[in-house]
C-alpha cells in the first residue's frame, strides 16, 4: 500500500492538479528540470542482548523535497508539512536559484512502464511483535547452546517500509513501495587471554517470513561463530607487497570502492574521477567484466524505479577490461548528453539525488577457486572485509579484512589479523590475473556512504587473484 | 529561541505532565533549520534550505523500554508515538537495568551556554563568500585545474529534554562552516585535498581567502608522491588525525562498550593507558565550544571532569543504563562534550624537528581500528621526514600497531591545536609504528 497515495494525498487535500501546480511553480523557462519527491518511511528495530530482548524502536519520518535544476545549478528545499501552501512556498524557494518566471502549466502522466521487483506490503506488520521477540530469543539460545566460549551475543532484527512518490517537469509521476529487512548477529568468543568478534548478517526487499521462517538466520549465526573462532587463532600479518586471492561474494566491496565510485556520473562530468574521459579505453585486465544491476528481484540494492522515477537497469560498466559507461542520474545524464541509467538515488526527501550504485558485481571467469589458491606460492587469501574507502580523484582505496589467511605453496595456512589492503583502483584491476567461475552476490548487508548520504547496496564477485598489492600489518 | 520552539516546549511539557504515573516517560525534541550553499568555478552550484524536527518518546514500563519517534508534531501524531512506545515496551522482556535518569537533573529552559549566535545572512552574501574562498584556491597555482567547489553551511538548532522524574531543560545553538575542495594535476596524476573552518559564531569563521589558500597549499604539496619501503619508525599524526585517534579512545571507554565487553580498554579502569605526561579532561561549558552543552541527552547536568590523569584512566563515560550495568553512577555522558588533550611536557610547535627518520601522516583511510582487540591497520598518505625536515610526499602505504601500544607510545603532543572539532588536540608523535609499503 502506498501511504502517500492512500493517506498523505487525501489527508492534505492534495490531487494531481495541485501537484502539477507545484511542479509549474518550481519550473520555468530557464529551468531544465524540477521535481517533487514525497516520502513516508517507517523503520523498526529489535535487539536481543545478554539473552534479553531489551530494546525496540519505531521511527516514522515523512516529508517532501523540491528541486529546480538550471544547467549545473540546483535549488533545493524540503519540509515535513504536506499542506499545499507550504509545498508551494518550498517550490518558490527552490526556483529562486535562478531569476525565472514560473511555468504556465504541466500535464502529468503516470509512468507505469516498469517491472515491480518486490512486494508492496510493509514488512513491519508481516509478523506480530511477539513473533519477532520469540525469533530473536530462539537464535540467542541456539548460539549459546552451540559454543561454551561465547561471551556476548547481540542480535538485531530490523525492517523498513518506504512509500515514495515522485513527479517532475518532464510530465511524469510514479509511486513505489519499498520493503527492506535486515538481520544481524554479532558474537564475542573468549579463549584464554584472547577475545575476538565474529559477525554475519543478511536481508533483502521482502517481508519477515521470507527470512525468519528459513534456515538462513541459523546459518548466519553459525557463520558469526566460525569467524570469531578463526580469529581467535589468528596471527599478526606481515606488511609489504604480495599476491592476494579474494574470496567470492562480499569481497566484491573491492569493486564497489576501487571502481564503482569512480564510475559515478557526477564525478566524471566534473572530471574529478580517476576514470574521467576513459570511455572505450582499457582500464582493467580483460578478465574483468563489471556490471551494476538494479533489477535483481528482492535484492537489498535493487529498485523498481530510482528516486527520480527512472526504471533501473542492468548497466555494463566495464566489459572485458574496456570502460563502457558511467552510472547516471537525470541531471548528469543531461549535462553529459547521455541516457539516464536508473542510478539517481537519495537517502531521503531531505537529500538531493545523485548517481549511486545499486548491486555492483564482477562476472565469473573460467578458472576454479581451488586452482587459483594452488597457483599462489606465497600470498594471502582474504574472505571477509569489514569496510573500505576510496579517494575517487587519485583512485587510492583501502579496505580492512575481518577474515584472512596466509597461503603457502598453494595451500591455505593460518588465519591472520589486522590486515589492510591498499592500492589504486585502475592499477589493481589491471593486475587481476585469474577469475573463477563461482560468482556470488553478498547476503544483503551493504550500506554505501557518499557525501553524507547512506543508501542500501549489493556487491558480488567470483574468487579472483590480484598479483602484487600492498598489504598492511604489524610485522615487518 | 524561535517562537515555535517555545510553543512546542510548552505543549510537550503539558502532555508529559498529564501522562500516567505507572510508567516512566522521556521526550527528546530536536529542531534545526539552516541553509547550505555551494559554488564551483565562480558560480553558484547548489542552494539548499533545511528545516528538520523530530520527537523521540521513550517509555519504560516495568523495566521494559520502548522507543518511538516521529517528525510530525501534530497532537494526533504525538499521541500515536506515545502509544507506539508503550506497545513496544509491552512486548519486550524485563531488564533490571532499564530506567530513566533520576539524579542531577536539569531544570531550566532556554539556557544560554554561549553557543547560540544567530545571524541573518542573505543568500547573496553566502554565495560571495564561497566564490571568494574558491577563487583564492584556484589562483594559488596553475596546477590546480579542477575543483569540487566551496561550500558554506549554516544551521541553528534547538534541543529539549523532558522526563517524568522532573528533567526539564532546553538550549539553542548555531554552527557555521566554510570549506573548499580543490584538485591539482601533474604529469597526469591527480590529487585532491580540502580545508575547512567550523565555528559557533559567524565572526570566528575566519577569512574565506585563508581557507581557500590552505586547501590549495595542501593539494599542491601532495603532488609527486612516491611509494615507500616497509619499516618501523616514529610517525606524526596531524591534529585532525589525532582527533580521530582520541575519538576511538572515547568510544573504547564508553560505558555501553565496557559492559558489553566490546572494548580493548574493558580492564583498564585506574590503570595506565597513556604515558605519564598525558591528561584528558572534559569541559562541557566552554564559551563557543563545538561540544558545549548544559546537560547530556538524558537531561543529566554536565560538569568538568578529569578522564585521564598522569596517563591513568580515572573514569568510564557512563549514561544511566551503562552505569546501572556496571553498578556505578551516571557521569552525565550520554554522549560527550568538549574534550581537551594535555601534556605536562613542553608542547612544541614543530614536532618534525625532533625526528631523524619517520613519517608525518596527513590522511588516513579505511575502517581498520578494531574496538574489541585494539588492532589498528589503516591506509595512509603523508610526508617522509629525514633529519628533522619534511623530505617528500609518500603514498600507498599503511600504518599498523595496536591502540594499547599506540596510546603508550605517544611521546610528544604539539601545541598546534585543532579548532574544528569538539576534541581539542595538537599533533601527536607516536613511536614504533609499522609502516607497510613495497
Amino acid at each position: 500500500m502506498n501511504i502517500i497515495k492512500e493517506c498523505i494525498f487525501p489527508d492534505n487535500n492534495l490531487d494531481f492538479e495541485k501537484i502539477s501546480n507545484v511542479i509549474a511553480e518550481s519550473s520555468g523557462p530557464s529551468i531544465d528540470l524540477s521535481d517533487l519527491y514525497m516520502q513516508y518511511t517507517t523503520v523498526e528495530s529489535w535487539t536481543c542482548e545478554d539473552g534479553i530482548v531489551k530494546s525496540g524502536s519505531q521511527d516514522i519520518d515523512s516529508g517532501y523535497g523540491i528541486r529546480s535544476i538550471s544547467n549545473e545549478k540546483t535549488g533545493f528545499a524540503y519540509g515535513n508539512n504536506f499542506s499545499f501552501s507550504e509545498i508551494i512556498k518550498s517550490a518558490q524557494l527552490s526556483r529562486s536559484i535562478v531569476a525565472s518566471n514560473k511555468s504556465k502549466s504541466i500535464n502529468l502522466k503516470e509512468n507505469s512502464n516498469y517491472k515491480k521487483l518486490y512486494i508492496s506490503e510493509s514488512p513491519l506488520t508481516s509478523v506480530t511483535d511477539e513473533d519477532k521477540v520469540n525469533f530473536l530469543r530462539g537464535i540467542d539460545s541456539y548460539i549459546k547452546g552451540k559454543d561454551k566460549r561465547v561471551q556476548q551475543v547481540i542480535i538485531n532484527l530490523s525492517s523498513s517500509f518506504d512509500s515514495i512518490f515522485v513527479a517532475n517537469s518532464y510530465g511524469t509521476y510514479s509511486f513505489d513501495d519499498r520493503p527492506l529487512v535486515r538481520f544481524n548477529v554479532m558474537v564475542i568468543l573468549k579463549s584464554g587471554d584472547r577475545v575476538e568478534r565474529g559477525s554475519a548478517g543478511g536481508g533483502g526487499r521482502y517481508s519477515y517470513p521470507t527470512l525468519i521462517n528459513t534456515r538462513k538466520p541459523f546459518e548466519l549465526a553459525d557463520e558469526a561463530i566460525r569467524i570469531a573462532d578463526v580469529n581467535l587463532n589468528s596471527k599478526p600479518c606481515k606488511a609489504g607487497n604480495t599476491t592476494v586471492v579474494l574470496g567470492s561474494g562480499w569481497p566484491g566491496v573491492l569493486l564497489h570502492e576501487a571502481v564503482g565510485h569512480g564510475l559515478e556520473g557526477d564525478f566524471n562530468r566534473k572530471k574529478t574521477s580517476n576514470f574521467s574521459d576513459l570511455i572505450g579505453q582499457k582500464v582493467a585486465s580483460e578478465l574483468c567484466t563489471i556490471i551494476d544491476d538494479g533489477t535483481i528481484e528482492d535484492r537489498r540494492g535493487s529498485l523498481s524505479i530510482d528516486d527520480e522515477g527512472t526504471p533501473t537497469a542492468k548497466n555494463v560498466l566495464i566489459e572485458n577490461g574496456i570502460l563502457k559507461g558511467y552510472m547516471q542520474d537525470l541531471m548528469n545524464a543531461k549535462l553529459m548528453d547521455v541516457k539516464p541509467t536508473g542510478n539517481g538515488r537519495r537517502e531521503s526527501y531531505a537529500h538531493l539525488p545523485m548517481p549511486r550504485m545499486t548491486n555492483t558485481y564482477m562476472l565469473g571467469g573460467t578458472s576454479n577457486a581451488e586452482e587459483i589458491i594452488n597457483s599462489v606460492d606465497d600470498g594471502i587469501y582474504a574472505v571477509n572485509f569489514s569496510g573500505g574507502q576510496v579517494d575517487i580523484t587519485s583512485g587510492q582505496f583501502v579496505f580492512t579484512a575481518s577474515e584472512a589467511y596466509r597461503i603457502e605453496s598453494g595451500k591455505i595456512k593460518n588465519a591472520i589479523k589486522g590486515m589492510t589492503l591498499i592500492g589504486n583502483g585502475p592499477d589493481v584491476l589491471k593486475k587481476v590475473s585469474m577469475v573463477a567461475n563461482d560468482m556470488k552476490l553478498d547476503d544483503g548487508v551493504g550500506t554505501c556512504g557518499k557525501e553524507g548520504q547512506s543508501v542500501p547496496v549489493g556487491v558480488g564477485q567470483p574468487t579472483l587473484k590480484i598479483d602484487d598489492i600492498t598489504v598492511g600489518g604489524t610485522e615487518v | 529561541m524561535p517562537n515555535n520552539f517555545k510553543e512546542t516546549t510548552k505543549n510537550l511539557k503539558e502532555i508529559i505532565d498529564n501522562l500516567d504515573k505507572k510508567r516512566e516517560y522521556e521526550f527528546h525534541f530536536h529542531s534545526a533549520d539552516g541553509a547550505d550553499v555551494t559554488s564551483r568555478f565562480g558560480d553558484v552550484e547548489n542552494i539548499q534550505y533545511h528545516n528538520d524536527e523530530a520527537l523521540t518518546v521513550t517509555c519504560i514500563d516495568g523495566k521494559r523500554k520502548g522507543v518511538a519517534s516521529t517528525n510530525n508534531l501534530s497532537d494526533e501524531s504525538i499521541e500515536l508515538t506515545i502509544e507506539k512506545s508503550k506497545t513496544i515496551a509491552s512486548f519486550l522482556e524485563t531488564d533490571k537495568h532499564q530506567g530513566l535518569a533520576k539524579e542531577n537533573l536539569i531544570n531550566e529552559f532556554d539556557i544560554d551556554c554561549g553557543i547560540n549566535f544567530p545571524k541573518e545572512l542573505s543568500t547573496e552574501e553566502l554565495v560571495n563568500m564561497t566564490i571568494e574562498c574558491e577563487k583564492s584556491a584556484l589562483d594559488y597555482d596553475k596546477r590546480i585545474n579542477n575543483s569540487e567547489g566551496s561550500e558554506y553551511a549554516y544551521s541553528q538548532s534547538n534541543n529539549l529534554i523532558l522526563n517524568s522524574h522532573g528533567a526539564a531543560g532546553s538550549y539553542s545553538s548555531t554552527s557555521y562552516t566554510l570549506s573548499c575542495v580543490v584538485i591539482a594535476e601533474e604529469e597526469g596524476l591527480k590529487e585532491r585535498d580540502y580545508a575547512f573552518s567550523t565555528r559557533r559564531s559567524f565572526n570566528q569563521i575566519g577569512d574565506p581567502k585563508a581557507i581557500g589558500h590552505e586547501s590549495a597549499k595542501k593539494v599542491i604539496s601532495r603532488l609527486g608522491a612516491k611509494s615507500i619501503s616497509t619499516r618501523k619508525c616514529p610517525i606524526i599524526l596531524t591534529p585532525e588525525l589525532s582527533v580521530g585517534l582520541f575519538s576511538s579512545f572515547l568510544s573504547a571507554i564508553n560505558g555501553n562498550n565496557i559492559y558489553k565487553k566490546n572494548s580493548f580498554l574493558r580492564d583498564f579502569i585506574n590503570k595506565k593507558v597513556f604515558s605519564d605526561h598525558i591528561s584528558i579532561s572534559e569541559q562541557p561549558n566552554l564559551k563557543e565550544g563545538l561540544g558545549s552543552r548544559p546537560f547530556d541527552s538524558e537531561g543529566v547536568i554536565t560538569s568538568d571532569k578529569l578522564i585521564v590523569e598522569d596517563g591513568v584512566l580515572n573514569t568510564y563515560l557512563l549514561d544511566t543504563y551503562s552505569a546501572s550495568q556496571l553498578s556505578l553512577k551516571s557521569t552525565g555522558n550520554s554522549g560527550y562534550s568538549n574534550i581537551l588533550i594535555n601534556s605536562t611536557k613542553p608542547m612544541m610547535s614543530n614536532l618534525v624537528e625532533s625526528i631523524d627518520n619517520g613519517i608525518m601522516v596527513t590522511e588516513l583511510m579505511g575502517s581498520g581500528a578494531n574496538m574489541l582487540t585494539g588492532d589498528y591497520s589503516r591506509g595512509a598518505f603523508g610526508y617522509l621526514i629525514e633529519n628533522g625536515k619534511i623530505s617528500y610526499p609518500v603514498t600507498n602505504f599503511t600504518i599498523a600497531s595496536n591502540m594499547i601500544e599506540m596510546f603508550k607510545n605517544i611521546e610528544e603532543i604539539g601545541n598546534d591545536y585543532y579548532l574544528n572539532s569538539k576534541i581539542k588536540c595538537g599533533s601527536l608523535m607516536i613511536n614504533d609504528m609499522t609502516v607497510g609499503g613495497n
